[in-house]
């Protein structure tokens, strides 16, 4: 298991977010499944994961906050 | 990481070229105090020092006994190397050189070097860089240990922390989340932006302006309040930890103190018994000589001799004046027997008349020639000069005495005014021995005085090695600071519990708002941003909380090792359970020991407390070699000072079935006389060597001192 997908797991075990966003934590054992969830909030969390991973530049912040934003903004209900 | 070997060159008592292959598992150095030990720990620490660079040529560490044999205008090498298995074979190599020159020594040409092979290619690269690939001072940190003290790494308060931050992957979630008002991660900087789009959104609907202005200033308000707090949280949690530190060290050396204190009443009383006994110490013999007159003590023996000269004098004296009395009454004897015959008066013949018989060299009173110097003409001779001589006026004879001065009457004299004062010499002895032995007292006093004050002052070094953290004056001062220092603590502390509920009432009070705010949003044209942020949130807070559990889980399984360690460290013994905890007011991570029903064990006894500290660091050795794949020796130097013999050996035969690359000084296993206890040896399943110093040496010269190691199983 890689340390992003360790990552993933501990993060979508918090209680709080997966009551509030009805997800079931145990569906998802990697940062791939977690793409491809139905779950706008289990996906968002893997896009930030995978997002920042893939790039040390403190610029990144901006880009992968407006590629989350904009995909929250159109799939959160 | 493995070592493999490791050779020491004019390394201080390391003389000459010194190579030690190593092995994994457990192997023992066995020296006695000063058979070189701390030495060879000490050379790997110069080895492993990444980042010194005064300490580097330090003329100190080079060979005494190398200095002395090198000859004027020579040079030489101190080089300690090491060749290890990580991912091949690497060497790393530091190394200077030098010179004596006008008996004095240069040190120059630094060297820190690094091999490792590449394919068939053998490539150099600098020494640092290479060990802080391979071992890098993160693991190096916890990886040597000198003294048993020192093995609680966790002291230090950082020390955990920085544990955590390199072991535990926690550094992976600082991209995302930090919990720094000054630094943010991710989803801080995007809970904060889609906070910033929510509420731009509110304001440009003007269906609830009014109601959003008010619920946007108090938040506003809120915020600014919250920020405020927090700030003054930190820096309260900032003085109460530092000052907790202090206090900490303080605790563990406030036993410490008080024995410093002591040793140093005890050190006054005895200078100043020593200084008053020193003061009983004259040893001016030379002046007492002439000014006491001790120079007359032995003056019996002389006078004794002069007694017996005198008398043999005396004797001599009486005895010829007896013999000249006895001639002189023979003399006169024969004169009185020779007044029976009457001889002739001097003038028959009569001068004249000798005259004629001398001129005519013939006798005419008995008719025989008497020529010149023949008998008969000196008789004529003699008779005429005694005739002249009768003739002359008569002076009285006066009687010449043996021995007409008085030296010998003089000396008897002497000698008997001096037989009075030899009552006094005699005593004068008396007094100058009794002297002599008072003094020899004293000094013998002064010396145990001075052997006393010797192990006070060992004492007191040991005292302040063992907490090398605080100087003897920072000690005393420490310990006069402490009122202050817990009065500041506590005000601290106080502020802290104060702060925290006013953090809680605010955030309460925020969330009151802010769920105004949204319930206002919801029915605003901004709901959709509302639910962004509040998506960008409860995200945010999700990475808070894997943070955090991220750090438990690490430290549970670090604390579960670690008591796996401590059970089978302390063999039929209590342990107890290793517990590490998270101080809340500190917010610092601490390490404690305590028995199955929670009860704290306070002042754990050494043997238990180090091994305590010994399961942690087998236990984060462990960890490490997980996380980073990779295996790392553990080099500790006097261990087990406090152990118990058969505590050792059940101690190092646990190590040794670890299976772990663990190097281990020791002076264990020697007895009194610093023979190997061989029985013991035999029982033990490691590799050992024997550290100790060549024979013969001066123990006042350094130069002679030169350690040398044997494998002796």
């Amino acid at each position: 298991m890689s340390n992003e997908d360790k990552m993933l797991k501990l993060v979508l075990s918090d209680n709080n977010l997966s009551s509030f966003y009805e997800y079931n934590a145990e569906d998802y054992q990697s940062v791939s499944d977690a793409l491809q969830s139905d779950n706008t909030v289990v996906v968002a969390v893997a896009k930030i994961i995978r997002g920042v991973a893939e790039d040390s530049d403190k610029g990144i912040q901006k880009s992968v906050y407006q590629e989350v934003f904009n995909y929250l903004n159109q799939n959160l209900l | 990481m493995i070592i493999k070997e490791i050779t020491l060159e004019n390394f201080r008592s390391y003389y000459g070229k010194n190579t030690i292959k190593f092995n994994d598992g457990l192997m023992l150095f066995i020296g006695d105090n000063g058979d070189g030990k701390t030495t060879f720990f000490e050379a790997l620490e110069w080895l492993f020092d990444t980042t010194s660079t005064k300490h580097n040529t330090d003329y100190r560490l080079i060979s005494e006994k190398k200095i002395l044999e090198l000859p004027e205008y020579s040079s030489d090498t101190v080089k300690v190397s090491m060749t290890f298995e990580h991912d091949g074979e690497k060497i790393v190599e530091k190394s200077f050189s030098f010179q004596k020159e006008n008996n004095q020594i240069r040190t120059n040409n630094f060297l820190f070097r690094g091999w490792y092979v590449e394919g068939v290619e053998r490539t150099q690269i600098q020494g640092g860089m290479l060990l802080d690939r391979c071992f890098e001072a993160a693991i190096r940190k916890y990886c040597l240990f000198k003294g048993e003290k020192n093995l609680n790494v966790f002291n230090n308060s950082d020390a955990l922390k920085y544990l955590i931050d390199t072991f535990s992957n926690i550094r992976q979630f600082d991209p995302y989340f930090i919990g720094d008002n000054e630094n943010l991660g991710f989803t801080e900087f995007a809970e904060k932006e889609s906070n910033k789009v929510c509420e731009k959104a509110m304001k440009a609907d003007k269906s609830n302006e009014t109601q959003e202005k008010i619920l946007s200033s108090q938040l506003t308000k809120l915020r600014n309040d919250l920020q405020d707090v927090r700030t003054r949280l930190r820096n309260n949690r900032t003085n109460a930890t530092n000052y907790s530190t202090k206090l900490d060290d303080l605790e563990s050396s406030k036993e410490a103190c008080e024995q410093l204190k002591q040793i140093n009443e005890r050190l006054k009383s005895l200078n100043e018994k020593k200084t008053r006994t020193e003061s009983f110490v004259n040893e001016d013999y030379t002046i007492k000589l002439l000014d006491e007159m001790w120079i007359l003590c032995g003056f019996s023996n002389i006078f004794a001799e002069f007694q017996n000269k005198i008398s043999g004098a005396s004797k001599e004296k009486r005895k010829l004046e007896n013999e000249a009395i006895k001639e002189k009454g023979k003399q006169e004897a024969i004169k009185e027997l020779a007044k029976g015959i009457i001889p002739l008066p001097p003038y028959i013949p009569d001068a004249k008349t000798m005259e004629e018989m001398l001129t005519d060299e013939f006798c005419k009173v008995c008719g025989r020639e008497a020529k010149k110097d023949s008998e008969a003409y000196n008789f004529m001779y003699n008779k005429l000069q005694d005739l002249i001589k009768s003739q002359q006026p008569q002076e009285d004879a006066e009687e010449t005495p043996v021995f007409p001065n008085n030296f010998i009457d003089e000396l008897n004299k002497k000698s008997n005014t001096l037989e009075s004062n030899i009552l006094e010499i005699n005593n004068l002895r008396i007094k100058i021995k009794d002297y002599i032995e008072y003094v020899e007292a004293r000094k013998a006093e002064v010396k145990k005085i001075q052997s006393n004050i010797d192990v006070e002052e060992d004492n007191k070094r040991k005292l302040l090695a063992q907490n090398d953290n605080l100087t003897e004056e920072e000690l005393k001062n420490s310990y006069e600071n402490i009122t202050n220092w817990y009065k500041s603590k506590n005000d601290a502390e106080k502020q802290i519990l104060i702060l925290e509920k006013d953090e809680k009432d605010i955030e309460n009070k925020l969330a009151e708002v802010q769920k105004d705010y949204d319930e206002l949003g919801k029915t605003s044209t901004a709901n959709t941003y509302r639910k962004i942020h509040t998506a960008f949130e409860k995200i945010q807070n999700a990475f808070k909380y894997a943070k955090e559990k991220n750090t438990k889980e690490f430290l549970a399984l670090l604390e579960a090792k670690a008591n796996e360690y401590l059970n089978k460290l302390n063999i039929d013994d209590f342990t107890g359970i290793i517990r590490i905890y998270e101080d809340k007011i500190e917010r610092k991570l601490k390490i404690k020991l305590e028995d199955k029903n929670g009860t704290f064990v306070a002042n754990p006894n050494q043997a238990l407390e180090t091994t305590m500290y010994m399961s942690v660091l087998f236990a984060v050795s462990e960890l490490t070699t997980i996380r980073r794949d990779y295996d790392y020796p553990l080099i500790f130097d006097a261990p087990t000072s406090s152990f118990a013999p058969q505590k050792e050996s059940d101690f190092f035969n646990v190590i040794s079935d670890i299976k772990k690359q663990c190097i281990i000084f020791t002076k264990s296993f020697l007895n009194d006389e610093g023979k190997l206890l061989n029985d013991k040896i035999d029982k033990l399943h490691c590799t050992i060597n024997r550290m100790e110093k060549q024979h013969p040496f001066d123990k006042n010269d350094l130069s002679t001192i030169q350690t040398k190691i044997t494998l002796i199983k």
